[in-house]
């Protein structure tokens, strides 16, 4: 048996405060945009900051919006966002991101430490923690969600996920052991932020199918979490009231109503009327809000990014300098203005810079530079046509380039990269499709390239062996680098952080050089507030929601 | 009479039977799949797992004979995505569009039929102006840029109407709470019905107006009136009927806009989601549902024609 060690996790500071290099940061932005008309004063500030200047405040009811139905309220059945959005405040993970340092600190656990062969995970649960009926909380019950969770007949989201634990074991009544098939040092990560994976109770649901425990997952789910469940009304809304047992403490505010609002601009109108208290806004909303007195708006780096994916099934894309040319040719500063309002980091590495811990600032993004991306092609043996279009051996340099109707955004960057390929003589045959259509041209490999908004929670650089490693799950393109295999492979298990983060830094060199994607950037969130509802972390999306219980309405 | 409508039930159960086997040929020959399958953190080999749970792992045909069979027995199915029951959820969400488009529809009515006969009796003058003003519109205006127009209006800028939702939550149940949040989707999908039905009833009144024996009824020395209540509505109302009915389906399918913008937990928003996801339950289920109340309601309307104007015989 391997020694155990402590697993450096970083110290959960309870509220957020504000180191003096942020605060002067956003002192000195405040400064400028005062100065400039077009920045917003408030997005400079961060709530969680302004937070902290007043003792939090108990009751009140808080509205958040979600898009859809938010059903089955059950974390193994589901990754569907509404239904995560309500379960990440009625559940509770064992693990959860520290909005300062960005890494994983313990939720449901107290803590948890690591063998030091990386094989051996053991978590020490909250002996204060107990189900919304009454019962306590033990290891049986952490055990019991992940044997649901390899069930082959519940067909879980999360399976390929943990299909790296061997065995889950009991210690004692409040200590449990993950033994893995191989050291994965993204695994508290992985349960931070496994599409809000909390942990279920098996004194109710033992014995069940899950898939048929329809009052569970319909109408009377019982987590661990903030907050229970007081009334589903269908199409409507849910509501839920504060949790008096919760094991950090009765939340601050009373009760919480997730409304079912679709329509993005009545989403808006909704903030101003005081109906809902926070939402994320796209920049065509900004001018909406930002006079608006009641509302604060913050603008957060995001886990997401923007990018065309390739297909490497194709063989025009083999070649690297057609896809350095297609980055080059590219003026991203442009298209970032356009679709985002310029808030966002253009894209260098893979890891973005939210992930303040891994991310790699060394990079250097590709600049705009047409004519180089043109002698790149001609190099590469492409000769104009006479349409203007690029030839070689008489075949056309164009391919089909796709985007799903699911966000303006995602038109906009698509039709100006189209244009600027065009000026350098290529021909991407630009189609909208559905949702639908583009999961299924992703999963089975027939697109050509296609815009690309990843919005996978990546706090961990291990996602990328999904995205990148040769037989990775999410490759959808088939890029296969065996020097970007080799570092994943290894960094994915390497016990070391300081080693770890060596090994990512030189994939995130290698797979840069390599121009593994048509490059885009990093979008910025527009996270708006009413003013009165205070406590807010500032994390991107809903990860504010593991810290519901520090949020306060102010009278 | 019950032959007739012995007849026209027989009638209604084929069509329905054409409309979701439409339904479900369309749903598998439109590009995509269920969303669900679609989920990259599932592996082929559970993405396989979750298609024999949901049973599309059986051919087509035997996947189209198993939904007919269980809803015969008016078992619609469990819904991919939402994992219950797809009649609960209609059963959930009926009412509120019932009432959308109900309370819609007399609205409507109780507008376009004033209005169609004023400006009909006054034809050319500027009441008939007016009249046609609101029709053409109210047909013109997109129901979500006047939905949001009336939000910022009523709930943004005045703040006296709840600009979503179908009551307050974690409020008890109130009629008041309920009618404020009823007036501005209800006067939204009104509009378009009401501006069309007014010009079929100014049309059709004014045809009939024409007629010989309204003008034997003014000869006789009949009031105004009485030539328009008695002898001349009533025949006009026909055609107008009709067209109550044909627009029904299109109070309810044109419920889709209103339900998003207003945030309305009625079916059409059900059908769209579905459709988005491609959850194949819900869409049959919801398409069976609206199809059933459109025959009902064209039976019904059949069946006023016989009430309306005695002449018309049903057998």
């Amino acid at each position: 048996m391997a020694s155990i060690r402590k697993y450096k996790q970083p110290k959960n500071q309870g509220p957020v405060k504000l180191t003096r290099r942020e605060l002067l940061l956003a002192t000195t932005a405040a400064a400028l945009a005062a100065c400039s008309p077009g920045i917003p004063t408030s997005s400079a500030a961060p709530s969680s900051g302004a937070s902290a200047s007043s003792a939090p405040v108990r009751g009140g009811v808080v509205r958040l919006p979600i898009f859809n139905e938010p059903l089955p309220f059950n974390t193994v059945l589901t990754h569907e966002g509404a239904a995560t959005t309500v379960m990440s405040v009625l559940f509770s993970q064992l693990t959860r991101i520290d909005p300062q340092s960005k890494r994983p600190v313990a939720d449901l656990a107290t803590n948890f430490e690591v063998s030091t062969d990386g094989l051996s995970w053991v978590f020490q649960l909250n002996n204060k923690a107990k189900w919304h009926d009454g019962q306590a909380v033990t290891a049986d019950d952490v055990i019991f969600t992940f044997a649901e969770v390899a069930k082959a007949s519940n067909a879980s989201p999360l399976r390929g996920q943990f299909a790296n634990i061997k065995q889950v074991e009991k210690v004692d009544t409040n200590t449990v052991r993950f033994v893995l098939s191989a050291p994965l040092m993204s695994f508290p990560v992985l349960l931070a932020v496994s599409n809000s994976f909390g942990m279920l109770p098996k004194h109710v649901l033992e014995g069940k199918d899950l898939t048929k425990a329809t009052e569970f997952n319909n109408q009377r789910p019982i987590g661990s979490g903030p907050f229970k469940m007081t009334s589903v009304v269908g199409g409507s809304h849910v509501e839920l009231t504060a949790n008096e047992d919760f094991y950090r403490g009765r939340p601050n505010i009373d009760s919480v109503v997730f409304r079912i609002v679709p329509d993005a601009n009545v989403r808006v109108a909704q903030l101003k009327s005081g109906e809902l208290h926070w939402d994320i806004i796209d920049s065509a909303s900004m001018p909406a809000v930002q006079s608006d007195r009641n509302l604060k708006v913050t603008e957060i780096p995001t886990v997401e990014s923007n990018f065309f994916q390739i297909n490497y099934r194709l063989e025009l894309f083999k070649d690297k300098r057609l896809r350095q040319a297609l980055i080059y040719a590219l003026d991203r500063q442009a298209m970032m203005t356009a679709a985002a309002g310029g808030r966002g980091q253009l894209m260098a590495g893979t890891i973005p810079p939210a992930v303040t811990f891994w991310h790699n600032a060394d990079l250097k993004p590709y600049p705009f530079d047409a004519a180089k991306a043109k002698s790149l092609l001609a190099e590469a043996g492409w000769t104009p046509g006479s349409d203007g279009i690029l030839t070689k051996g008489g075949q056309k340099l164009s391919f089909k380039f796709t985007f799903d109707s699911t966000g303006e955004f995602k038109k906009q960057l698509s039709v100006l990269a189209q244009q600027y390929w065009k000026a350098i003589g290529v021909q991407a045959d630009l189609q909208e499709i559905d949702r639908a259509v583009y999961s299924k041209e992703l999963m089975e490999g027939t697109f050509g390239v296609t815009m690309t908004n990843r919005r996978t929670p990546q706090w961990d650089p291990d996602v990328q062996n999904r995205f990148y490693v040769t037989n990775g799950g999410s490759n959808f393109g088939k890029y296969s680098n065996p020097k970007v295999d080799e570092l994943l492979i290894a960094a994915a298990k390497e016990v070391s952080v300081d080693k770890r983060k060596a090994l990512y830094r030189e994939y995130d060199q290698v797979i840069f050089d390599d121009a593994h994607v048509i490059h885009g950037y990093f979008p910025n969130e527009l996270s708006v507030n009413n003013v009165k509802l205070k406590g807010l972390p500032e994390v991107p999306g809903l990860d504010k929601l593991y810290y519901i219980d520090s949020w306060y309405l102010e009278k | 009479m019950q032959r007739y409508l012995l007849m026209r039930l027989l009638h209604a159960v084929f069509v329905l039977l054409v409309v979701v086997t439409f339904t479900f040929a369309l749903l598998h020959l439109s590009p995509g799949g269920p969303s669900v399958l679609f989920n990259p953190d599932l592996s082929p080999e559970d993405a396989q797992l979750l298609r024999i749970r949901l049973g599309l792992d059986q051919p087509i045909y035997v996947q189209y004979f198993n939904w007919l069979g269980a809803a015969a027995r008016l078992d619609l199915g469990e819904s991919f995505i939402l994992a219950r029951p797809v009649t609960s959820l209609i059963l959930d969400r009926l009412p509120a569009t019932m009432l959308l488009s109900g309370s819609a529809l007399l609205l409507a009515l109780a507008f376009a039929i004033p209005l169609g006969i004023l400006a009909a009796k006054y034809r050319g003058t500027w009441i008939d102006y007016i009249a046609t003003f609101f029709a053409v519109a109210g047909v013109s205006i997109p129901s979500f840029w006047f939905g949001i127009v009336l939000i910022l209006f009523f709930s943004v800028a005045l703040q006296v109407l709840p600009s979503a939702g179908m009551l307050n939550p974690g409020e008890p149940f109130s009629v008041v709470e309920l009618a404020k949040h009823l007036v501005m989707p209800m006067v939204v999908l009104a509009l378009g019905t009401m501006a069309q039905l007014t010009r079929y009833m100014r049309s059709s009144l004014l045809g009939v107006l024409r007629q010989d024996y309204v003008r034997t009824a003014h000869a006789k020395g009949l009031r105004e009136r009485v030539v328009l209540s008695r002898h001349a509505l009533r025949n006009a109302l026909v055609p107008v009927v009709t067209v109550v009915g044909l627009s029904l389906p299109r109070l309810v399918g044109g419920a889709v806009v209103i339900e998003t913008v207003f945030a309305w937990p009625g079916i059409a928003r059900l059908a769209v989601n579905g459709a988005f996801q491609r959850d194949y339950p819900v869409v049959l289920g919801v398409t069976l549902m609206v199809a059933f109340v459109v025959v009902l309601s064209n039976l019904v309307v059949d069946l006023l024609y016989g009430y309306i104007d005695p002449r018309i015989r049903l057998d």
